[in-house]
């Protein structure tokens, strides 16, 4: 047999033994996972952060209309999940295309056309972290507040979600 | 499914004897193919199935379907030609290895992030292999289906889903005169309505069609033409079509929403969903000529 048959069956047959090797320890991963029972998730787990130290009960995260002090139409505040694959029960047509749409996460404000991608992109790398055990807990079941901000109206997100910590209950 | 379609990959003669020793690379470079495109549904399959609270009987239906026409073009593509000689560079196999770590990951949709990397490498650097670049279509349409048309679907959804409901609305007030439309609001009496949220729409549906299109093609040792185009269009006219009746189905109360939206009507759509995605291109196939070698 030619040498570089050899190297080519050698160098194929190490992928496939890498590969294998992979695929059966990333089965036994998912069968232990399975078997064990999963811990139960944290108390903050269950709650939204609002920021500023003020949290809300999932059972509170409903829609809210949050009247601001500068403008006659009230900000609308969702409670939205920011995997990508999550379902975003705010979706509808919006009243008007200029509205403004913002998403609150984790301290984060991100506005613009690009705010939702940034909303999945954070999640994430939030997600993978905690995979990875950088920041703790993976919180697989957190919200994120979404705020649609009336056209003609200068509230800043900020401004709003001082209101709707003080109108969390 | 190779055998049941009229195919038109191989079929030259068997290689002699002294063949053989030469054979073992293209045999092992197979093998990796196969074993990443496998542990690849393998690991998503079972992050839905064991790890997932709740993924939905539909959802597992669709997601299962489309793994399996995958995984099956990607056999036939690879053992269908007895003709072919496979080799894989260096690259190739370090970029499967490196792709196969998002196995770990611990979401179903984001474990075809490294197949859609593996599907571009060889699509981008390994073109004129036509085997190679037969698999990376495979790979690429199933990470399509399975992780970024739903995203997709999402940046356009205000663009899209006035458009479908409109649609659903039209159609249905064949058979519910007063059916209102209101934004995303469907509703035929006055005390239920349904939103139209980024699940209900066509799209996923559509994505599994051209995966299943594209299976089909491949199984056969076909390209698409302006017929299989054809054949094509007709399963996404049809997928759309049952997918309004899906909906309209659920108008009338809300026994009728939660049978069609998570009970046994939903497994129903989705199987025919994929016999409308099939038989088109199967029938297609079928009154095909396979064409000159």
């Amino acid at each position: 047999m030619p040498a570089r048959v050899t190297r080519l069956i050698n160098a194929d047959r190490a992928g496939l033994a890498a590969l294998c090797l992979l695929l059966a320890f990333s089965v036994s991963v998912r069968v232990q996972a399975h078997g064990n029972p999963v811990p139960p998730e944290p108390a903050d787990a269950a709650m939204v952060d609002l920021g500023e130290g003020v949290v809300l009960p999932r059972v509170g995260a409903v829609r809210r209309m949050v009247w601001t002090g500068s403008c006659p139409l009230p900000v609308t505040a969702d409670f939205v999940e920011p995997s990508p694959h999550g379902t975003d029960t705010s979706l509808a047509a919006p009243r008007d295309p200029n509205d403004r749409v913002a998403y609150i996460y984790r301290g984060w404000t991100l506005e613009g056309p690009r705010a939702a991608m940034q909303l999945s992109v954070l999640y994430v790398l939030r997600r993978a972290g905690a995979v990875l055990g950088l920041n703790g807990v993976a919180t697989r079941h957190e919200l994120a507040v979404k705020l649609v901000v009336p056209a003609g109206c200068d509230a800043s997100p900020e401004e709003a979600m001082a209101v709707l910590r003080r109108i969390r209950g | 499914m190779a055998e049941l379609l009229t195919g038109c990959r191989g079929g030259g003669p068997a290689k002699a004897p002294h063949a053989h020793a030469a054979n073992l690379p293209v045999r092992a470079a197979r093998g990796n193919l196969l074993v990443f495109g496998c542990g690849t549904a393998i690991s998503a399959a079972l992050q839905r199935l064991l790890l997932d609270p709740d993924p939905g009987i539909q959802r597992l239906t669709e997601l299962n379907f489309g793994e399996v026409f995958a995984t099956l073009a990607t056999m036939a593509v690879l053992f269908g030609d007895r003709h072919v000689r496979l080799a894989l560079t260096r690259a190739d196999r370090a970029v499967l290895v490196a792709c196969a770590l998002t196995w770990f990951l611990p979401e179903p949709h984001a474990i075809y992030a490294g197949m859609t990397l593996a599907a571009a490498w060889l699509l981008a650097r390994r073109s004129q292999d036509r085997v190679l670049a037969d698999i990376g279509q495979i790979w690429l349409a199933l990470s399509l289906c399975e992780l970024w048309s739903k995203l997709v679907f999402k940046l356009f959804y205000h663009a899209i889903e006035p458009v479908e409901v409109a649609l659903m609305a039209w159609a249905g007030r064949f058979a519910y005169p007063g059916l209102q439309a209101s934004g995303v609001y469907l509703s035929a009496r006055p005390d239920w309505s349904i939103v139209m949220l980024e699940g209900c729409s066509a799209f996923h549906n559509l994505s599994l069609a051209a995966l299943i299109w594209l299976c089909v093609l491949k199984i056969a040792g076909r390209s698409a033409s302006r017929e299989a185009l054809g054949a094509l269009a007709v399963s996404a006219v049809l997928v759309v079509a049952i997918n309004i009746a899906r909906i309209l189905a659920m108008l009338p109360s809300a026994e009728a929403y939660r049978d069609w939206h998570d009970g046994p009507g939903s497994v129903t759509v989705a199987l025919v969903s994929v016999a409308a995605s099939l038989l088109p291109i199967v029938l297609h196939v079928e009154r095909t000529p396979c064409p000159p070698a």
